[in-house]
């Protein structure tokens, strides 16, 4: 029985009364529970690892600024998790409230420990973040209208993340030592950023491109993240072995990736 | 280290109130100024905020 107010139900439905997201291909729906799993999880987990320098940044404004970033992403990370409990799909991950409260991670490795250096850090915000803000955008106006709602909301949000994560890239480049020790950062997250939009033609967001729910498919995806990345790395002189635009100047080329070394379910490098 | 320089964070928040001098941060360029004072002067939700660098200001009384 309800212990809601007599009549209430009509004018204010509670969760779960006639709220719930139907969709009729099983593929495409898979997918958007492993897309929201994905992406509350590294929220989550890049929330958490910029927790840990809040109180060591360079700068007393880089530490405050972490703390706020934590706030922001583990407060987005709530948000998309909520809808995981909404949707008709039995065996769903559950989101986190903790490190080790689900043993499978839906996050990219990179942020599987402690970042060890403020290097790390920054990597983590330049690359894994706009990673994120590029799924986010591609299903801002997605046919399932509460993730859509979440997607647009965060990405407000996210402008002020954004400039931070791009001024950290400058600032750190500044000089030889810091550059030296932020390329060696690239060199080992980008190949997972890279994999981690998915192999081209991938069948659950094909199926989720089919049924609206989402707006790009993998390789439009990457091509978006690369347009926003590339040019901040090259005008701080961070080398991109491998990516460059193709001869027509109509997309980046970044030449073969690892697939061997990707597990699609988690969206991860297995290390 | 990238040099930084000093901005001072100047708010606002009720209709028609004048902006008041909040405090400082440090930054490389004025967006990250900008960010920073966003992110650190957060206690309300300000109708209007600017970082002016320091070094702009011009200085009519001094203390002694």
């Amino acid at each position: 029985m309800s212990e809601r107010l007599e009549g209430t139900e009509e004018v204010a439905p509670g969760r779960g009364a006639g709220l719930e997201f139907l969709v009729e291909n099983d593929d495409a729906l898979a997918a958007l529970v492993n897309v929201i799993a994905v992406i509350g999880d590294n929220e989550y987990f890049l929330g958490r690892r910029v927790s840990e320098w809040a109180s060591s940044g360079p700068l007393l404004e880089s530490a405050a600024a972490c703390a706020a970033i934590t706030q922001d992403k583990l407060g987005h990370s709530r948000a998309i998790y909520a809808l995981l409990e909404e949707l008709p799909w039995a065996n769903r991950p559950s989101g986190l409230q903790g490190e080790v409260d689900r043993s499978r991670r839906y996050s990219v490795s990179f942020l599987d420990d402690p970042l060890p250096s403020w290097s790390s850090v920054v990597a983590a915000l330049a690359f894994v973040a706009p990673a994120l803000n590029t799924l986010l955008a591609a299903v801002e106006r997605s046919s399932y209208d509460a993730l859509a709602r979440r997607a647009h909301r965060i990405l407000d949000e996210e402008k002020l993340t954004s400039a931070y994560g791009e001024g950290l890239v400058r600032q750190i480049s500044y000089e030889e030592r810091g550059r030296r020790l932020f390329q060696e950062r690239v060199d080992d997250i980008l190949p997972e950023m890279l994999l981690w939009f998915g192999p081209e033609g991938e069948g659950g967001i094909e199926a989720m491109k089919a049924e609206g729910l989402i707006s790009q498919n993998n390789e439009e995806m990457r091509q978006s993240y690369l347009d926003r990345l590339m040019p901040l790395l090259e005008g701080c002189g961070i080398e991109v072995p491998g990516v460059k635009r193709s001869e027509d100047d109509t997309r980046w080329e970044y030449g073969e990736l690892e697939w061997a070394k990707w597990n699609q379910l988690q969206r991860r490098l297995e290390r | 280290m990238r040099p930084v320089d000093n901005y001072e964070v100047f708010t606002a928040r009720p209709p028609d109130a004048p902006l008041r001098h909040n405090g400082n941060v440090r930054g490389s360029e004025p967006v990250d100024a900008a960010v920073y004072a966003h992110l650190m002067y957060d206690e309300w939700r300000w109708r209007e905020m600017f970082v002016v660098p320091s070094r702009e200001i011009v200085k009519v009384i001094r203390p002694k």
